[in-house]
């Protein structure tokens, strides 16, 4: 990393992650994971609580911390300052992006390892002993959490990113991202039925359905036994290619609109 | 300036921390779990909590007589012999229908055995786990939180007065 985007993503975070900024997503995000409890350690016990209380912190975060960092940045010409500098458009949009993608991930995956910690997620149970089940996969569970965890707030962050620049301005581009993440939370609910692939390009079912088959086929390919899931390949990949390929379509189209931007 | 940030920020997760410790003290139930005729009365493993926990034998056979053993997994696994290993509790002479209420030390991963007096397992048996209450190794780590949280914040804040006199 040059010593420029260094810099820029540590003037980032100060501005950016500011008191409160910082402690009011750390006290959101472990009021809403911390109390999921469970006796057991399963994916329903586990996966599908964790994005349903999740989804909506996902989205309220996402939406204040790069509306803040693109759309106010733009607005109160915080960019233009920042441009006068010797740094390159290209520059400040990586370290902009970088800094509040990571920042965010690190927050949200400490309190999911916190959670993981109490639910021994390294911990599988003896095979020798008894014969594994699919539910007996807690630590590969939780790796295909992180997994999620990852595409979910990429995935929310370059569609912010892309807002706040198409828009420039931080209330409208917040307010056109939450009508659009919460309207498709909305709209899948009511459109499919839990096989209908389309149900899946919900922040809240897609990931779930990401950790299942996935811990499927884990299972069945290490040849660990033979288990099905309601979670088909169709399933998978629509939830997988929306929030990936998704993701890197919306964060070229920000790196495009950020090189092109008129900013006066 | 950045320690007193620094102390803000411990003290709001032991404060996050306290409320999600109060949140999660409601009760998680197992649901009824019972064996099959030819398995041992061996069931788990459970994610159990230092807080208080009941289990109900809802059918046994025998009826009477029977001693239920609380095992850590570790050391079920190493030996699977109820004689060798130390269960975490064990309570004998219990009934059909009764239930056994006890706190577990230690967060870990346990398994529930039913025996005979003998040392027999019990088939088939049926049984109900509950938890309730504070987990209290989350009270503690939420309250050492705190604490380190609200030291580095009002030495800070004495540091900044002394300095702002000065």
């Amino acid at each position: 990393m040059t010593g420029k985007l260094r810099e820029l993503i540590a003037w980032e975070l100060q501005d950016n992650w500011a008191f409160p900024v910082l402690e009011l997503i750390l006290a959101i995000t472990i009021i809403q994971v911390l109390p999921i409890v469970s006796l057991y350690r399963n994916v329903t016990n586990f996966s599908k609580p964790f994005w349903r209380s999740m989804v909506y912190v996902f989205i309220i975060c996402v939406a204040v911390i790069f509306g803040r960092s693109f759309g106010e940045g733009v607005e109160k010409r915080k960019l233009v300052v920042l441009l006068s500098y010797p740094v390159s458009r290209v520059q400040v949009f990586a370290a902009k992006f970088l800094a509040n993608f990571l920042a965010l991930l690190l927050v949200f995956g400490g309190v999911l390892f916190v959670e993981g910690l109490s639910y021994f997620m390294f911990k599988s149970v003896n095979r020798e002993i008894y014969p594994l089940t699919i539910f007996d996969l807690a630590p590969t569970i939780f790796a295909f959490m992180f997994l999620s965890l990852f595409l979910v707030v990429f995935f929310a962050s370059s569609l912010m990113t892309f807002l706040s620049l198409a828009v420039k301005q931080f209330g409208l581009s917040i307010m056109v991202f939450l009508v659009y993440a919460f309207g498709m939370e909305y709209w899948t609910g009511l459109q499919f039925g839990t096989k209908d692939p389309g149900l899946y390009l919900s922040l809240r079912s897609g990931p779930n359905a990401i950790v299942n088959y996935l811990r499927t086929w884990y299972f069945n390919t290490l040849g660990l036994g033979y288990s099905s899931t309601w979670s088909t390949l169709s399933i998978f990949l629509t939830a997988f290619c929306y929030l990936l390929v998704g993701g890197l379509l919306l964060l070229l189209a920000s790196l495009f609109l950020m090189r092109r931007i008129d900013l006066d | 300036m950045k320690l007193l940030r620094i102390g803000v920020t411990v003290l709001v997760i032991g404060v996050s921390l306290l409320v999600a410790t109060y949140v999660r003290a409601h009760t998680v139930d197992s649901g009824s779990i019972g064996m099959g005729m030819d398995a041992p009365s061996l069931f788990g493993p459970f994610v159990f909590e230092p807080r208080t926990t009941f289990i109900t034998l809802r059918e046994a056979n025998p009826k009477e007589n029977l001693t239920l053993a609380v095992i850590n997994e570790l050391s079920w696994d190493q030996t699977q012999d109820i004689r060798e290993v130390t269960p975490a509790f064990v309570l004998n002479g219990l009934r059909e229908s009764d239930t056994i209420v006890f706190k577990i030390s230690v967060r870990g991963l346990y398994y529930i055995v039913v025996m005979t007096e003998k040392g027999e397992y019990v088939n088939p048996s049926n049984l109900v786990v509950q938890q309730r209450g504070f987990a209290e190794d989350l009270l503690w780590a939420s309250g050492t939180f705190v604490a380190v949280g609200v030291g580095i914040v009002v030495v800070q804040m004495a540091r900044l007065l002394k300095l702002s006199q000065e």
